[in-house]
Parts: C-alpha cells; sequence; structure tokens
C-alpha cells in the first residue's frame, strides 16, 4: 500500500529543477503557500478537457431571441504574472441578439488566449464538474471598475451540457452590467 | 472630525463608506464627494493630500447580480482590502508623488494601511496594471489571484481566511514577475481603544 502510495505521488508531484507540478484542481490546498515561480499547476489527470470544444445556447422563442456560441480551448503552461505557471480554459464567443451580433471573438485565432474569458480554478478540488474562470466582455470598462466570475458546472448526458452562470460586481453604482445573460445552460455542438 | 475612532464607532450602523483625504496629519481634511455602499469618490483633490482614510463597514446595499430595478439586498462587506483599494493605492501613489502616500482602512477585522515600500516596483505594477484600461490580461490575472487567495464575493471563505489572504497576497503576491512595491501594517490597540503600535504583516 505505501509502495502504491509512493507511486501515485511520484505520478503527480514531479519535481524538475526548482519546479514543482501540483495537479490543478488541487491549487486551492497550495495557494497560501506557493512561492515565486516554483509551481506549475498542471493539467494531469485532465480535468479541463471535458469542458473543450463547441458549445451553444439559444434561449426558447422570445423576445429578445439570444443565441451564444462559445469555444473553450486549453492553454498549457501559461505564465500567471510570474506566480506560477498553470493550464487553464481560455473562452472566445459570438453573442447574437435578436439576430444582430453584438459581439463576436470566434474569429481570433485559437492561439489568442489572454483576456476575455479565462481560468481554472477549482474551489471545491474533489469536485473536477465545478470550475471558476474569470470573465470579461469585449469594450467593457477595466475589471478595477466592473469584476465578473463565471462559473461552470459540467453535466455529463448526451449531449453533454454546462451549466453557465456569471456573477459581477461593480465599484461604480454608474457602471453597466455585463450584456450576455449571466445564467444559461449550453450544449455541446461537436 | 472624520477619525479612526469615529468611523470604528459606525462599522455596524453605516450603509454606506465614508472616508477623508488629508494633506498630514492634522493638517487639512477633505472628506468624499460621493459615498457609495462599496466606494468612494472624490472629484477634484490636489496631489498635496496624500493620505486616505476609509471604511469598510460591515454591511452595504448591493445590486450585483441583480437585474436593472431591482431592490438592493443588504449583503456583507467585504472586510480587507479590495483589489479596486490596492490599485487605487497605487494611483494615489502614482498622483502625489509622496513616497509617505498611505491608504488606512477600518473594518470589523481591525484598522489597516498601507504604505510604499517601494517606489520603483509600485510605478512599475501600477503601469502595468493600468495598461490598455480594459482588456488587460495582467489585470485580469492580478484580479484573479487576489479571488484565489482571499475569495470571491459568493466564495465560502471566513473573515479569518480573508484576514491570512490579504496579508499573503499584498506581501507576495508579483506583477510581471516583480512585487507589489508595497507593505501591509495592522494596528494594535490597548484596552482603551488607542493604538500603540502598527506591525508590518510581513513580520507575522
Amino acid at each position: 500500500m505505501k509502495k502504491m502510495l509512493f507511486i501515485l505521488l511520484m505520478a503527480v508531484t514531479n519535481i524538475t529543477g526548482a519546479q514543482t507540478i501540483i495537479p490543478l484542481e488541487q491549487q486551492k490546498d497550495y495557494v497560501m503557500s506557493q512561492a515565486g515561480q516554483n509551481y506549475y499547476y498542471k493539467d494531469v489527470n485532465h480535468v479541463l478537457d471535458k469542458f473543450l470544444g463547441n458549445w451553444k445556447y439559444q434561449n426558447t422563442p422570445t423576445n429578445p431571441i439570444e443565441v451564444v456560441e462559445v469555444i473553450f480551448y486549453k492553454k498549457v503552461r501559461d505564465d500567471h504574472n510570474g506566480n506560477y505557471y498553470i493550464d487553464e480554459l481560455f473562452a472566445h464567443v459570438k453573442y447574437t441578439k435578436n439576430g444582430q451580433v453584438i459581439f463576436n471573438t470566434l474569429t481570433e485565432p485559437a492561439t489568442i488566449s489572454y483576456g476575455d474569458i479565462f481560468g481554472g480554478f477549482f474551489e471545491d478540488p474533489s469536485n473536477t464538474n465545478k470550475i471558476r474562470l474569470e470573465y470579461y466582455e469585449p469594450g467593457a470598462p477595466s475589471p478595477f471598475v466592473l469584476s465578473s466570475n463565471l462559473y461552470l458546472e459540467y453535466l455529463s448526458g448526451t449531449p453533454a451540457r454546462i451549466d453557465w452562470k456569471m456573477r459581477w460586481h461593480a465599484m461604480d453604482p454608474d457602471v453597466a452590467a455585463p450584456v450576455m445573460p449571466p445564467n444559461m445552460v449550453l450544449t455541446k455542438i461537436n | 472630525m472624520l477619525s479612526i475612532t469615529n468611523l470604528k464607532a459606525r462599522l455596524n450602523t453605516d450603509r454606506l463608506e465614508d472616508g477623508a483625504m488629508f494633506n498630514g496629519p492634522n493638517i487639512d481634511v477633505k472628506g468624499a464627494d460621493q459615498r457609495n455602499g462599496n466606494g468612494l469618490k472624490w472629484f477634484s483633490v490636489p496631489p498635496a493630500y496624500y493620505i486616505k482614510l476609509h471604511m469598510h463597514q460591515d454591511k452595504w446595499y448591493s445590486t450585483d447580480d441583480l437585474p436593472p430595478g431591482s431592490a438592493p439586498i443588504l449583503t456583507d462587506s467585504n472586510p480587507v482590502y479590495s483589489p479596486q483599494d490596492i490599485f487605487n493605492f497605487m494611483k494615489l501613489f502614482s498622483y502625489t508623488g509622496s513616497i509617505n502616500t498611505t491608504d488606512m482602512l477600518v473594518s470589523r477585522l481591525g484598522t489597516f494601511a498601507m504604505m510604499i515600500n517601494d517606489a520603483d516596483k509600485a510605478t512599475s505594477a501600477y503601469n502595468l496594471l493600468n495598461e490598455n484600461e480594459g482588456e488587460n490580461a495582467i489585470a485580469l490575472k492580478f484580479m484573479d489571484d487576489y479571488k484565489k487567495i482571499i475569495g470571491t464575493d459568493i466564495g465560502i471563505d471566513s473573515d479569518e481566511e480573508k484576514a491570512q489572504g490579504i496579508v499573503k497576497f499584498i506581501n507576495t503576491v508579483k506583477v510581471n514577475g516583480k512585487p507589489l512595491g508595497i507593505s501591509l501594517y495592522k494596528a494594535t490597540y490597548d484596552t482603551n481603544g488607542q493604538i500603540t503600535n502598527w506591525t508590518n504583516t510581513q513580520n507575522l
């Protein structure tokens, strides 16, 4: 049993030079102790993979008719401001309201991974179906004025779905809220 | 006269933030022009006013996450410096140019002060966080790290975890690989409610 535990620990904690690899979903347990660029929160257990690909939301026939198309990508070993490295999700989005395109980042190259919607933090490391991301809409004010979080919950099935909840916090009462629907259920489309 | 003692006494009853800018100890005071539930605004303050004092009262009426026209909901306030407070402190230092620029915060967790410990690092961090105004990956990652260490508004982190988190965040988080250049102090009170010492949290 001890030998198995040792092998498991070696598999998930790979110390190469000065860098320690921590399974991504365990970051919450390490945020108070992380030091410099020594930690790499790596998706060794592929907990991000189920979120990847194309997803779509359309509300039931109503006015306005809203359609949201999302592609989730995985960014590998992103440098997080020099604090640590991390594997994380990022998203490109097309939002259409009554046939009018409000914004569309689907046309951006998949290699562009910063800004907009990104992250990979598991508030509960034992539940890898729920993940928190930073949320920023094109044209929104500074994140120091309007800060938003995106909470995703993967719902298995055929087709798979994602429960999408966006929560925002304004530092100025005159700031307008984000424009996309805050609560959606997205369906996997391929 | 607005003071730390005055703000402490109102934490449990006020629902709007309050605070003032000073141009030195006991010299002149400019109260906020606009008080909101989670922020203050000064429309015009000369650079000579390098000391800020403000409160995070216990609760505020929030409209976050609510559709337009909804009734505000009484919500617990963040008892520590927000990421906006930290950014605005760097901005204030950039504006005043004074190495003595200070932001004091009174909350249910105690009395805190931010001061500059490295002008070059603080200036560098402010410039990077202020770049591009909106879509700024460095600023978004800064916000992301704040939430990971201290918690989100709807997170489950306790006041004690937030108190530990703000010490960790200000003393260790980096922007583009460099520290913030800010020190965080916490006031020590005696039994008569008088401040007897300010402790640099880096030494805790």
